[in-house]
């Protein structure tokens, strides 16, 4: 609708005053929260991830789009009820363990957020324990692994096998990313997916959940 | 463990030859080798093992990226036992040339875990840490402690040129190019948000460092025995650059251009080895920048029988052996990869095999000897 096309257009070029201002007047305007993120931040970070992946955009312009999404949802979030909170599943997302790098992860989570999903990121390094811990306290139905190396991925099945063989979470969704993956890798190790980058990570959460 | 070829009792390396094969005006019947950097993990058991040397680790004494060097006397002599460990091991592994790179002090944030790499023990990986930088704003960039060239930045380029076999020549470079500097110390995130939060800082920051570098090669092109600069600045990840193209064209490239500059002036070659999906900068980097070479090239991302076919007359091409594969085949499904990769490469010169990208701690040694060996048959 063309009243939420002016904060869609704020997330898009990446402008958080704009995106907050905006949000504020819609909300005084009595209109309902839930609304304000689904009919307006949500399509602007769906314009961004459509545009990431076609590398029509790139990542700092994908930080400042995030930036003026949280700008944004720091007005809407204590407005939000518990019903609105839940219409999309939580998803845990984490590092896996001997690996630092957080980038390609965090692109994941604000794209997911962007998406509507309710994100815990766990850091980087987490061991699998952690994994399977986090699983179990909040019944998360996926989990998305993220590494840089070679020799870190392999973390990535330890965590898979405790996963899968544990009945409390072999239900659970994992999948995988990060820059030496690959769909054949992902397939070796058992994931439920695998994502080239972090806008398709969150095509793939969809077809998943 | 396979027997190779390897190591070479009695090498003949021409690097007059290499730098000939690789402007095109020798087509050989088999390509040399080139190489980046090799892990010390790597390094440690074939000096050990197969030449018979006494492993001499500098790494907590020797500056390798923006660290303090430290040349006390105890330390020139570890450095000089660690050197002649350098020299010969790329002599007897059949290169060419020798690389190794050093850095200015530039002090930045890293942080430590422990490394999951076979071969490794108890080592520590560093990783460059990605949201916070030291220069977050224009106070932090007046206050940042930017060095000044002195002599001793050169000790190990001089060493190395003062022990280099017969035959053997020596490649280098300011180990971390401009935007690899640019992202340790603003941190990955920093240099995003500010290219458009504050491009002045941005760009104040960028021509501080390529003016070191520019200085530094300066100095590097005075050494006698220097073949030539093969430059690193990673611009890509997997699947696009890490900034927009425009921003490396406008900041970066006109860097590259005046080291590029130098180096033609004296007649030696520029390469620059820059990893990830750069193919949307490889005409700025051969028309502008005028490169006479590219390294890293990854299956995945940027094969190099895709590069051979689009640019491979036009400049020489580096390594493409996919390092994810060096890591993981067997040795046996390793070799028939590599003569795939000779037998579409090497045709016509102008290529010189090697890791895609470096031999990181976590490629076999069996495999690293089995990339040589099938290169030298």
């Amino acid at each position: 609708m063309a009243k939420y096309q002016n904060l869609a257009d704020a997330i898009i070029r990446g402008d958080n005053i704009a995106s907050k201002e905006i949000t504020q007047k819609l909300l005084d305007s009595n209109i309902y929260p839930v609304e304000v993120l689904n009919e307006g931040l949500m399509p602007g970070m769906d314009v961004v991830g459509r545009k990431f992946k076609a590398n029509e955009m790139y990542i700092p312009e994908v930080l400042i789009a995030a930036r003026a999404m949280h700008a944004a949802m720091e007005v809407i979030k204590p407005l939000l009820s518990k019903s609105d909170t839940n219409t999309k599943s939580k998803v845990i997302i984490g590092t896996v363990q001997g690996d630092l790098h957080d980038i390609g992860k965090n692109l994941v989570g604000m794209m997911l957020e962007g998406a509507g999903f309710t994100v815990i990121d766990l850091g980087v390094d987490v061991p699998p324990e952690k994994f399977a811990e986090e699983i179990k306290k909040n019944g998360v139905k996926l989990i998305g692994l993220s590494a840089l190396l070679t020799t870190t991925m392999t973390s990535m099945k330890t965590v898979i096998d405790a996963v899968k063989s544990d009945k409390e979470t072999s239900s659970v969704k994992v999948i995988v990313g990060g820059a030496p993956l690959t769909q054949e890798y992902a397939d070796s190790i058992g994931a439920d997916g695998y994502a080239p980058d972090a806008s398709s990570a969150v095509d793939l959460v969809k077809s998943l959940l | 463990m396979t027997e190779f070829k390897l190591p070479i009792e009695k090498p003949k390396p021409d690097i007059e030859r290499f730098v000939s094969i690789m402007n095109g005006k020798i087509i050989p019947d088999k390509p040399p080798m080139v190489e980046y950097l090799i892990d010390d993990a790597v390094m440690k058991p074939i000096l050990q093992n197969m030449l018979g040397r006494k492993w001499v680790s500098i790494s907590d004494k020797l500056g390798y990226i923006g660290d303090q060097m430290n040349f006390s006397k105890e330390n020139t002599e570890k450095t000089n036992a660690w050197l002649d460990n350098q020299i010969a091991f790329w002599y007897h592994m059949g290169y060419d040339f020798i690389r190794i790179e050093a850095s200015l002090t530039l002090p930045a944030m890293s942080s430590w875990v422990s490394d999951t790499a076979k071969g490794t023990g108890d080592q520590i990986r560093v990783w460059q840490d990605e949201s916070k930088g030291v220069i977050r704003s224009w106070d932090d960039f007046e206050k940042y402690p930017w060095t000044r060239i002195k002599e001793e930045d050169f000790y190990i380029h001089r060493y190395i040129c003062d022990h280099l076999p017969d035959g053997m020549g020596f490649i280098t470079c300011h180990a971390g190019g401009v935007f690899e500097h640019l992202s340790r110390l603003m941190s990955y995130e920093g240099l995003c948000l500010n290219l458009i939060d504050d491009p002045t800082l941005f760009k104040a920051v960028t021509d501080k460092i390529g003016e070191l570098i520019y200085k530094y090669d300066k100095h590097l092109l005075e050494l006698d025995k220097l073949t030539l600069i093969l430059q690193g600045d990673d611009f890509g990840y997997s699947t696009q650059t890490l900034i927009p193209p425009e921003d490396i064209r406008k900041y970066f490239l006109p860097w590259h251009k005046k080291y590029a500059q130098l180096c033609h002036e004296k007649g030696k070659p520029y390469y620059l080895h820059s990893c990830g999906k750069v193919d949307v900068l490889m005409e700025d980097f051969i028309n502008y920048v005028k490169i006479d070479g590219k390294h890293s090239f990854q299956d995945g991302v940027a094969p190099i029988i895709d590069a051979k076919k689009n640019w491979g007359d036009r400049i020489c091409l580096l390594g493409g052996i996919d390092v994810d594969k060096l890591a993981r085949l067997e040795p046996s499904e390793l070799r028939k990869y590599i003569r795939q990769i000779i037998k579409k490469c090497a045709p016509g010169g102008r290529f010189a095999i090697g890791a895609g990208n470096s031999i990181p701690s976590y490629i076999p040694v069996e495999n690293y000897l089995t990339m040589l060996d099938e290169a030298l048959k």
